[in-house]
């Protein structure tokens, strides 16, 4: 009987809490299809990317920890649901251990078929982050079948020690719970504990300071080198949390200190239901919150740095440069290699020189600045002026096919964007270098 | 004697903040007697049949059932004595409704472990005692509240316990269903001999009982008998004490 009853309750829970029945599936499919990118191809033919399977793994344990507040929360959420039923159990003589055992068979049954949907949502899904990922790196691809059961055990792995936690936390309230306590929790009121102290007010506050601050770092990039962006991060997430946490007690504050608005018209229940609401779900709704900035923040700065490999693919006038640190004749290495793949039209190599001076640097960097962006210079070569030979210039002219400009003893030329043409023409101009320049 | 309840405190609340939900109260009860206890709203009468039903544990006193001490039973055997000593009946009916109402009235039954022929049985003559043996097959969400109710009965009865607890079970039904219901306790007591402990605020109801203990405040105000009165006599003598006890019966 304990079997039947165990099988119609997890039907039953099935229907009732279609929900979070469905938000479990979605949470499988998630984990297996980051699980299933960590052994599929993509991630071999990128082999040269280190960075990718471990920004794939920590995805991954991400979805584990979103999937394990689930599964925690929906269990919780049922048994508290369910306490009239399962005091019917009690008072009909079922002991308690005979109750876990059953709610540990239903947990058991619906936890295989969310599973069992979910991996098959979750090939899908793995093969949309394939798709999406070779976009990205604009590499061509087919879709085929494929299905990883080093994925499939992974996921499994990690399915049966999040439901193992979830459950063992609640079998052991369920021994320990009393009939009195399960026949009369319906009628308890709501625990509605709230504060109105200073600390919350000013950690209220501070949440808001932090998240300005946050949204500040991720607009304007003050210290560049990516630094903003994880800080800007952390800031937000730090406010969102904060936020949620304390804006019902600040609310309290504020309505406490203005009793006239609180008594007007029907504000008192608006304000009573709306504080005692975000009390009750203020965890929940602060970590929704943060997990959808993350999303859309990882989301944002994927599409950005595909806009940047675009742009610079697109300002390539090669097909392939190489910037070799070291002696000119190992760049011989890289033409073996490439003859290997493909046939070369033409090649050129030369040496780029530098010396302690920045004058032009410097012209480049305030001109950046005047258009309102921050320096954020990352390549080396471009630390000091960088100049090259006349002959290796008219040479990659030729290449391109360019008009080559002849240079007469003590001439030099300057090889710019249209952008720095009158910042540089002014600042020679300045340091009385009466040259024709030729931008 | 089968049951006898000495000197009953009840206290909840914590420490600056306590309520005495039952202060002193002893009384016994017959093997095969129909008591109700009566009361206003926060006399105690729920908390009283919690504490002999062991859903509630006493402050102090203590409660012997067939000369075991129910106050002094170890937590884990307490769900094998509710199965074999006690029967519920619910305002609300607490049936399951994943469960027909032939499988509702069963699981007592089986829990116990009983041969499945004598579980079968058992449950079509309970059903049939309390004419549900039609909707048998049905679920709970598919029968009245009347049905439900005598389903909850059958349950009840169906363990052949010692004792009948009953909190309001007229408490959800309309007055003809209620009627039914309060004969059909009547006529398991009469010829079943089935000990029940009627909570109730309704004196229609207690006048079914043989005897009525009347709380206030947590102690036993009163106490009134049937003996030779009918139960239209009786109702009126339960309505004078009402009126004595004061105070709104809900």
């Amino acid at each position: 009987m304990i079997m039947k009853l165990a099988i119609r309750n997890a039907k039953r829970q099935a229907s009732s809490y279609l929900f979070y029945f469905i938000t479990i599936i979605c949470a499988v499919a998630f984990m297996f299809g980051f699980n299933s990118l960590i052994y599929s191809d993509i991630i071999k033919n990128l082999s040269e990317l280190e960075i990718l399977p471990y920004m794939i793994i920590t995805t991954s344990i991400f979805v584990i920890f979103i999937l394990a507040w689930l599964v925690n929360y929906m269990t919780n959420f049922m048994l508290k649901k369910r306490s009239k039923e399962l005091s019917t159990y009690m008072i009909l003589g079922i002991q308690n251990k005979n109750i876990s055992k059953m709610f540990l068979i239903e947990s058991f049954l619906l936890g295989i078929f969310a599973f069992g949907i979910g991996i098959l949502g979750g090939t899908l899904i793995s093969k949309l982050l394939e798709a999406i990922i070779y976009s990205l790196f604009g590499i061509e691809h087919h879709v085929y079948f494929s299905f990883s059961f080093h994925a499939l055990s992974l996921s499994l792995l990690y399915f049966i020690l999040i439901y193992f936690f979830a459950l063992c936390k609640n079998i052991k309230l369920l021994k320990k719970m009393k009939l009195y306590d399960l026949l009369y929790y319906e009628k308890i009121n709501e625990s509605f504990n709230i504060r109105s102290n200073f600390l919350d007010t000013v950690m209220f506050l501070a949440s808001i300071i932090i998240g300005i601050c946050g949204i500040c770092l991720l607009l304007f990039m003050p210290i560049g080198k990516g630094v903003d962006i994880l800080v800007g991060l952390v800031f937000v997430t730090m406010f969102l949390f904060g936020f949620f946490r304390t804006v019902p007690f600040f609310i309290e504050n504020v309505a406490q200190k203005n009793f006239s608005w609180k008594y007007k018209r029907n504000r008192l229940v608006l304000l009573r239901t709306f504080t005692s609401k975000i009390v009750s779900i203020s965890t929940t709704f602060g970590m929704l919150s943060i997990l959808f900035t993350l999303a859309l923040t990882s989301i944002s700065i994927t599409i950005g740095m595909n806009k940047v490999v675009n742009k610079s693919i697109e300002l390539n006038i090669f097909d392939i440069v190489i910037l070799h640190k070291g002696d000119m004749s190992e760049m011989k290495d890289y033409m073996s290699t490439i003859e290997n793949v493909a046939d070369i039209k033409a090649a050129a190599t030369y040496n780029i020189f530098t010396s302690n001076s920045t004058i032009l640097k410097n012209i480049r960097e305030q001109a950046i600045r005047d258009n309102g962006n921050a320096f954020n210079d990352i390549y080396v070569e471009f630390r000091y002026d960088s100049y090259m030979k006349y002959s290796d210039y008219v040479l990659i002219c030729e290449m391109l096919g360019a008009d080559i400009m002849d240079l007469g003893k003590d001439e030099f030329l300057i090889q710019c964007i249209p952008a720095l043409e009158e910042a540089i023409q002014n600042s020679m101009e300045s340091n009385f270098i009466k040259k024709e320049i030729v931008v | 004697m089968l049951l006898q309840v000495e000197n009953v405190e009840k206290y909840y609340g914590n420490k600056g903040n306590i309520t005495k939900a039952l202060d002193g109260v002893s009384f016994s009860v017959e093997d095969g007697e129909f008591i109700s206890i009566m009361g206003a709203s926060g006399s105690g009468k729920t908390t009283l049949l919690n504490c002999l039903s062991t859903i509630d544990s006493v402050s102090a006193g203590q409660i012997i059932l067939d000369g075991s001490n129910i106050t002094e039973i170890k937590e884990e055997d307490i769900a094998a004595f509710r199965r074999d000593n006690l029967g519920f009946i619910f305002q609300d009916y607490n049936l399951l409704d994943t469960l027909t109402i032939e499988e509702n009235i069963a699981l007592p039954l089986t829990i116990k472990e009983l041969h499945p022929k004598f579980v079968k049985s058992k449950t079509v003559e309970v059903a049939n005692r309390l004419q549900i043996a039609d909707i048998l097959d049905k679920f709970p969400y598919q029968v009245s509240g009347g049905q439900k109710q005598r389903c909850a009965c059958a349950r009840a009865i169906g363990n052949s316990p010692k004792l009948i607890l009953a909190d309001e079970p007229t408490g959800a039904l309309d007055s003809k269903s209620a009627y039914v219901l309060l004969e059909t306790m009547k006529n398991l007591n009469e010829e079943m001999k089935v000990t029940i402990f009627l909570v109730t605020h309704d004196a229609l109801s207690a006048s079914y009982a043989e005897r009525i203990l009347f709380l206030k405040d947590g102690r036993i105000f009163n106490e009134i008998f049937k003996g030779e009165k009918n139960r239209n006599q009786f109702y009126y003598e339960i309505l004078d004490v009402l009126s004595l006890l004061g105070g709104e019966i809900i």
